[in-house]
């Protein structure tokens, strides 16, 4: 941790007209690492990987990446920079075929060996994808799009991968399979990670730290252990009641963060 | 004064006497409002009394014989008051328990008053209660109000709300005279309720108060507060304390005025606002949050804005002067207060839901004399006022024409007041209680020859405003041999908008620190304005920019103290804190005791 972080966050706001909808958050994705941000819906989560992509301009504070400031570049540059972006809800290009959709993620770069040894990798991660390699995405299922969307993001060989709520309308299975291929991604590819995600259960298993959002302000933050052994944590995002008896229940009126 | 005069209201002698006439005289007056699915609904005398009753025939029914007590585990709702006055009615003594209170809480309070009713709100409480259910065997009868989640519960001594009324609906017209007859019965004297003092030191005790000393204090609270049958007052602290007690369940009986119910603790601001009450108590703590809401506002707010609420709020200062002095206000003052108040401080009223305000009270804790002003010349007219569980709440009060700011006011007529040797205040009159519940020892030391004991060291100056110096208990004896009081600087402390409590030390000490509990609200803001990255509360305690933010609090503060008062060094308390949590009390202070306890480790530091 002595190393300075790869991504780092400085006091963001962020604003939707006059709507300030993150209020001054902080943080920091070290190289090699999965960091998750958790919270409801409307807690800001979103805004955070738009504004550190550039979508949105922040009123105040820094987006730091590789040591260079980045902050309210334009998103074609901070993704030249090395910043993959897999939007909330795919957005893959419909009328583009899988393979097209692919080099569509690697237009900027040159070299077309490596290129192709990208897409193998890709298909290595996602053999579902091969198959349908000629397909148009828009006739692809919900968790292919979803895989596409991560293949095209990691076939600009990014520095870091800002996954927007990979699980979104997927079913379990699907879900532990995207979250299984994230894990080993990082594990054998070694690619940084900051993940946006309501399911915290699947997003704690792979992360390595993690920050909890509320109303747009960093409410705690620590480790996966320190995330997972939270009260407050279990309780209203992991959902876990002790099933023993009417009088062991656990009642609270509010979160304490601590 | 003769101490058995007779005390009445409209020549009703007991609380369920006057409540029956109200009904009966009222009928379809609003007594209360409650907001049901977002729409505010209103409640008559008539329906008030009617519950009531049916209520306490269903208590009768089971068997409930006067001097028997009910306990009321709830949130401030309509029904707290239907069992509170049913339980008064039919001659048992009703005692209130806090909602945030733990089960071995819950234990000790029921088996302390001999509880043998215990109504609660939800399944919440009511697992409360199962907890410690079996060392409580003198409770035969739980009523439960809300029985969301309950279908499947079968005990047998837990009864949902609708079943309960049942009881007292079949039984036949020996009911309905019992329980008139037990209306007549009550006698001034007889103890009606039971309040357990919050206990800052040792367990709770339950202290007894009689008919005639909540009538005397509800008279002699008129005396400085007059309050009409078109008074609105909010209800949103909790009702077993005494002060909500006495301004919702006995002043609109004595008064006949309309009370109204928060929906729930996040949002009495905004009920507040809805409501615009007429008469509003706050404690300390309340309006700390109000004056922080406009500061930061303001900060927002631009150039031009501030300096009006500036020069707003100037003028109202002199205007205020005026009127606590009932000197008449020249017409060039008047002119100025009338365009400030139209065009800046009417809309930050409106803005907090204090336009209608016409008497604002402050007590239950020290507050700092600057806020006072500063409501007051927001034209709020604030008055600060002291009393106990003891006295029901009320000994003494600032009130209109007569304000000292810092003191607590002057007794109310009948009341005596004098300091013992020591300078302790000694309280004498019809609103001394009669005492602690089966506890005759502490009643002893606490009453001596009538005079009631406060345990607060005050001083009366020469024109009878009394000056509350602090808990004697909690004087600080410096080891130089000093004597400071801690509450003073708290106040102080206290009245910056980034400081939410503190607690000063230095009993045998050497010099005086301070534990600081900061507002997570406005110093976030803080940090955020200032470009100071922080996570959570922890960090945010933990950054330079707020530790030396709180240390430029501390020393604008030292400037006005004696040297031997400046505090030293500070610490802050890392730790979002709750009403669960043991260090706070129920209305949100720092238990000192506990504080010093818990903490012994930052208060070594600062000592090492």
């Amino acid at each position: 941790m002595s190393k300075s972080p790869l991504l780092q966050v400085r006091n963001i706001e962020t604003f939707y007209g006059p709507v300030m909808a993150i209020r001054g958050i902080s943080l920091d994705v070290h190289k090699g690492k999965i960091v998750s941000i958790l919270g409801g819906n409307g807690a800001g989560k979103t805004t955070i990987l738009k504004t550190i992509c550039g979508a949105l301009e922040p009123q105040k504070g820094t987006v730091v990446f590789s040591g260079q400031d980045i902050t309210a570049w334009q998103p074609d540059k901070a993704a030249r920079q090395g910043m993959g972006h897999v939007p909330e809800g795919r957005e893959v290009f419909p009328f583009l075929s899988v393979k097209e959709n692919l080099e569509m993620g690697a237009y900027n770069r040159k070299g077309k060996n490596e290129i192709d040894d990208d897409l193998e990798m890709v298909f290595h991660y996602f053999p579902d994808l091969k198959n349908k390699i000629n397909l148009q995405a828009v006739l692809l299922s919900g968790g292919q799009q979803q895989m596409l969307a991560m293949g095209r993001a990691l076939m600009m060989r990014p520095e870091i991968l800002l996954l927007d709520e990979p699980s979104l309308g997927l079913s379990p299975l699907l879900v532990s399979e995207i979250f299984d291929i994230i894990y080993r991604l990082n594990s054998e590819q070694g690619v940084t990670m900051l993940l946006v995600e309501q399911n915290a259960h699947m997003a704690l298993k792979v992360s390595h730290t993690g920050y909890v959002i509320e109303t747009g302000r960093v409410v705690f933050d620590g480790d996966r252990d320190a995330l997972l052994n939270n009260p407050d944590i279990q309780e209203f995002y992991l959902g876990k009641k002790q099933a023993i008896g009417r009088e062991k229940r656990r009642w609270k009126q509010r979160k304490t963060w601590r | 004064m003769n101490t058995e005069e007779i005390i009445s209201f409209d020549n009703q002698t007991s609380i369920p006497a006057l409540f029956r006439f109200r009904a009966q005289t009222l009928k379809n007056k609003v007594a209360m409002r409650e907001k049901h699915f977002g729409i505010w609904r209103t409640f008559s005398w008539d329906q008030y009394y009617s519950n009531s009753a049916r209520i306490g025939k269903s208590m009768i029914a089971l068997g409930l014989e006067p001097g028997q007590t009910v306990s009321i585990l709830a949130d401030p709702c309509k029904e707290w008051l239907f069992f509170d006055l049913a339980a008064q009615c039919i001659g048992c003594v009703s005692c209130g328990i806090y909602a945030t209170d733990s089960a071995p809480q819950i234990l000790h309070i029921c088996e302390d008053s001999d509880t043998t009713l215990l109504m609660v709100e939800n399944e919440e409480q009511l697992d409360k209660y199962l907890v410690v259910e079996e060392r409580l065997p003198n409770i035969h009868t739980v009523v439960v109000l809300d029985s969301t989640g309950l279908a499947d519960l079968d005990h047998p001594k837990v009864v949902m709300l609708e079943q309960f009324y049942q009881l007292g609906d079949e039984g036949d017209e020996g009911l309905e005279s019992e329980w008139n007859r037990r209306i007549d019965n009550a006698e001034p004297n007889d103890t009606v309720i039971l309040v357990y003092t919050s206990g800052t030191t040792g367990a709770p005790k339950g202290a007894m108060l009689s008919h005639r000393n909540i009538f005397f204090v509800a008279q002699a609270f008129h005396e400085f507060y007059p309050i009409t049958a078109e008074d609105n007052s909010v209800v949103y602290l909790p009702l077993c304390h005494v002060t909500e007690r006495l301004l919702s369940v006995f002043l609109p009986l004595a008064r006949c005025s309309t009370i109204n119910f928060i929906e729930g603790q996040d949002t009495a601001f905004e009920n507040i606002t809805e409501v615009s009450p007429t008469y509003f108590l706050g404690v300390p703590r309340i309006w700390e949050k109000m004056y922080s809401s406009i500061i930061l506002r303001m900060k927002d707010a631009t150039w031009v804005g501030r300096k009006a609420l500036q020069m707003a709020l100037s003028v109202g200062s002199i205007a205020a002067d005026f009127e606590d002095k009932e000197l008449p206000v020249p017409v060039h003052v008047r002119l100025m207060h009338r365009a400030a108040d139209f065009l800046v401080l009417n809309n930050i009223k409106v803005l907090l839901g204090l336009d209608r305000v016409r008497i604002g009270l402050t007590g239950a804790a020290p507050i700092s004399p600057d806020l006072i002003s500063w409501f007051r010349a927001l034209g709020v007219p604030l008055y600060e006022a002291f009393g106990q569980t003891e006295n029901v709440a009320f000994a003494c009060g600032n009130h209109r024409g007569q304000v000292r700011l810092g003191t607590v006011g002057k007794p109310p007529p009948g009341v005596e007041l004098k300091t013992a040797k020591d300078g302790e205040l000694l309280i004498k009159g019809p609103l001394v209680f009669k005492g602690y519940y089966k506890q005759a020892l502490k009643t002893d030391e606490t009453i001596i020859d009538g005079w009631l004991y406060t345990g607060d060291i005050a001083e009366i100056d020469a024109d009878g405003f009394v000056k509350i110096v602090d808990r004697k208990k909690d004087i600080i004896i410096t080891s130089g041999g000093k004597n400071i009081s801690p509450s003073e600087i708290e106040n102080q402390l206290k009245f910056s908008p980034y400081v939410t409590d503190a607690v000063v030390i230095g009993d045998g000490r050497k010099y005086l620190t301070c534990l600081v509990m900061i507002d997570n609200e406005t110093v976030s803001q803080f940090a955020q304005e200032n470009n100071v990255p922080f996570s959570d509360f922890k960090s945010l305690c933990a950054t330079a920019e707020v530790q030396s933010l709180i240390k430029s609090e501390i020393e604008r503060i030292n400037l006005s103290l004696a040297q031997v008062e400046t505090l030293k060094k500070f610490r802050l308390i890392n730790k979002q804190l709750t009403v669960e949590d043991d260090e706070l009390t129920a209305s949100m202070k720092l238990k000192r005791n506990i504080v010093n306890e818990k903490y012994a480790d930052l208060i070594n530091q600062m000592y090492s």
